[in-house]
């Protein structure tokens, strides 16, 4: 069995749920908790991903950040290549996951009783409020969503394909190979990596009910 | 002494309270929506007024036109919620200690142990709050806002979420606790018998304005407009006319009853509202009648047995009778001393300094 699109898989996800988590944490704070003219209009693109094919959403990110792109031919300049490579995996899974993350943490951060920041703001500045209350009770809630992100982020095939491509030993991750490996005709192969995928998720699920709870 | 007069405009509703008070407790005391809650997080600083200073022994933690707007945790300023609003994550003990980020690890135990002792909560220091009982837990977040030794401590209806006996209890225990506290105190309530209880200045706040603010009594006994007299429960409002506004022999005409009264009048003539509590009402043996002034003779048209005393309506005989009903409130003793029931004829008396005289509505 081919190992390069396992360990691809596993550090894309990964780098994705951490890029969503830090990224979809501050959206759903900023959405939850204050309230400015385009509110609506953030909102409704964060979530865009979630209900436009892949393959429209790859396809822009492909011309905003190819060589020719606003930001592509910016970052090029800078001596960062995007497009064709493992980096664009992590932004497809990235910008396919952002929404889920955003969705879930929202939810979260609903869930905490404004009043108990408020006295928790009387006592420290609002940094530490968010790092000692808010997060700390908002905490099951961010889990769920992170858990989303990192299986969207193994999954994710539409955008990768437009913006990594599937190439082998590169940007190849699990799916791509996968659909390779069937269009190859390889069902052996296939098989190895769909159960391997399978494992990977169910170890992760185990790890995290193992998990301790947060008292309440 | 905490010094304030802002504006606050959320959506249809204008916040702009006024009010100056020295180092005890206040009773914020209104209505629901009358902007009570609000007053106190725009003093704790979670919102930005829009005109006008909050000033606090001195220091201005809030002035819009020098631009500043102090951050709730550099105002010196406990806060206490209904809801109690405590850590669900943190233990008692941290719960208290949230505050004092900035003290030794030994200092901050010892303030911790020393409001556990203070709350009467020394074996809790380890439980989480939803452990704890209403009361306790409330007594947590007073503890929690003390703990910092505030210059300012707001609470917000702390009692609302007890049931009567736990509520009767921790209040006279908030006060114990307030005595050794010598920063200023509101306390926001829409109960006027907890603001009495509780507060040696009552602040009357109706429609995001103070409408009365000064020592209970003289709010209690002496409301201003007719507005802040039915805040607090003055139900004997009469509408008469001054008689003679000399001092010593002031009085008004009401339906043909002179009433001698002692605060000063308008020139003979004028029209007035005025009022008089309904517990300052005085029932009269007929055998006295004669020697008291302000005496009206009439009937018991209704009363109600509230536990601990009569709640009666009576209406004059005569001409009087056409200035309404009046309410008395009269004790269980008393109504079983006079034999009082429904239609039986009485007489009441007003006392001269217990009539008052609202001012016209501006």
């Amino acid at each position: 069995m081919e190992l390069f699109p396992i360990f691809l898989s596993i550090r894309v996800a990964t780098l994705s749920t951490m890029l969503a988590g830090v990224l979809g944490v501050g959206l759903a704070w900023v959405l939850t908790r204050t309230r400015f003219p385009g509110r609506t209009l953030l909102e409704s693109i964060v979530v865009l991903p979630l209900v436009l094919p892949p393959t429209v959403v790859g396809f822009y990110l492909l011309l905003f950040l190819g060589r020719s792109g606003p930001l592509g031919a910016w970052l090029e300049a800078a001596g960062l290549e995007i497009v064709f490579t493992w980096r664009a995996a992590v932004i497809a899974a990235t910008v396919a996951s952002l929404p889920l993350v955003v969705k879930a943490v929202q939810a979260a951060f609903e869930t905490v009783d404004p009043k108990i920041e408020a006295a928790a703001r009387t006592l420290r500045p609002a940094a530490s409020v968010f790092l000692t209350v808010t997060l700390p009770l908002a905490w099951r809630g961010i889990l769920a969503g992170l858990v989303l992100a990192f299986a969207r982020g193994m999954g994710e095939f539409g955008i990768t394909l437009m913006l990594a491509g599937s190439i082998p030993g590169r940007t190849q991750t699990l799916p791509l190979a996968i659909y390779d490996a069937v269009q190859a005709n390889d069902l052996a192969q296939a098989n190895a990596l769909a159960l391997t995928t399978i494992g990977i998720v169910t170890v992760l699920l185990f790890v995290l009910s193992r998990l301790p709870r947060v008292r309440l | 002494m905490l010094d304030f007069a802002f504006e606050y405009r959320l959506e249809d509703f204008l916040l702009a309270p006024a009010l100056t008070t020295g180092r005890d407790v206040t009773a914020l005391y209104g209505p629901s929506g009358a902007g009570k809650s609000l007053t106190l997080l725009c003093l704790v600083g979670l919102r930005r007024p829009s005109r006008g200073y909050i000033r606090l022994n001195g220091r201005t933690l809030f002035d819009a036109t020098a631009g500043i707007h102090l951050p709730p945790h550099l105002r010196r300023t406990g806060l206490v919620f209904q809801e109690y609003a405590l850590f669900p994550h943190l233990t008692v003990a941290s719960n208290l200690a949230y505050g004092l980020r900035n003290s030794s690890r030994a200092e901050m135990q010892e303030r911790v142990q020393a409001m556990l002792r203070l709350l009467r909560l020394d074996a809790f220091g380890d439980r989480y709050p939803g452990e704890l009982s209403g009361g306790q837990r409330q007594r947590v977040a007073l503890g929690r806002g003390l703990i910092i030794q505030p210059e300012l401590l707001l609470l917000d209806e702390p009692f609302s979420a007890l049931d009567q006996m736990e509520r009767e209890r921790l209040r006279v225990e908030v006060l114990e606790l307030l005595q050794g506290f010598g920063g200023t105190t509101i306390l926001v309530t829409h109960n006027l018998q907890e603001a009495y209880l509780m507060a040696r200045q009552i602040a009357v706040i109706d429609g995001g304005r103070i409408l009365q603010a000064g020592t209970r009594d003289e709010v209690l006994q002496h409301p201003r407009t007719r507005r802040v007299a039915e805040h607090v429960a003055v139900t004997n409002i009469f509408q008469g006319t001054v008689a003679d506004a000399d001092a010593g022999a002031a009085a008004i005409s009401w339906h043909g009853q002179r009433l001698m009264v002692t605060c000063p009048l308008p020139p003979p003539g004028t029209s007035v509202e005025f009022c008089i509590r309904p517990e300052d009402v005085r029932l009269v043996w007929p055998e006295k009648a004669t020697e008291r002034p302000n005496v009206l003779r009439g009937h018991l048209t209704a009363e109600v047995e509230r536990g601990v005393d009569f709640l009666l309506r009576f209406r004059a005989e005569g001409p009087t009778a056409a200035g309404g009903e009046i309410e008395i409130h009269c004790s269980e003793h008393l109504h079983y001393l006079m034999k009082l029931h429904p239609g039986k004829q009485v007489f009441i008396a007003f006392a001269l300094d217990k009539l008052h005289v609202l001012a016209p509505p501006s």
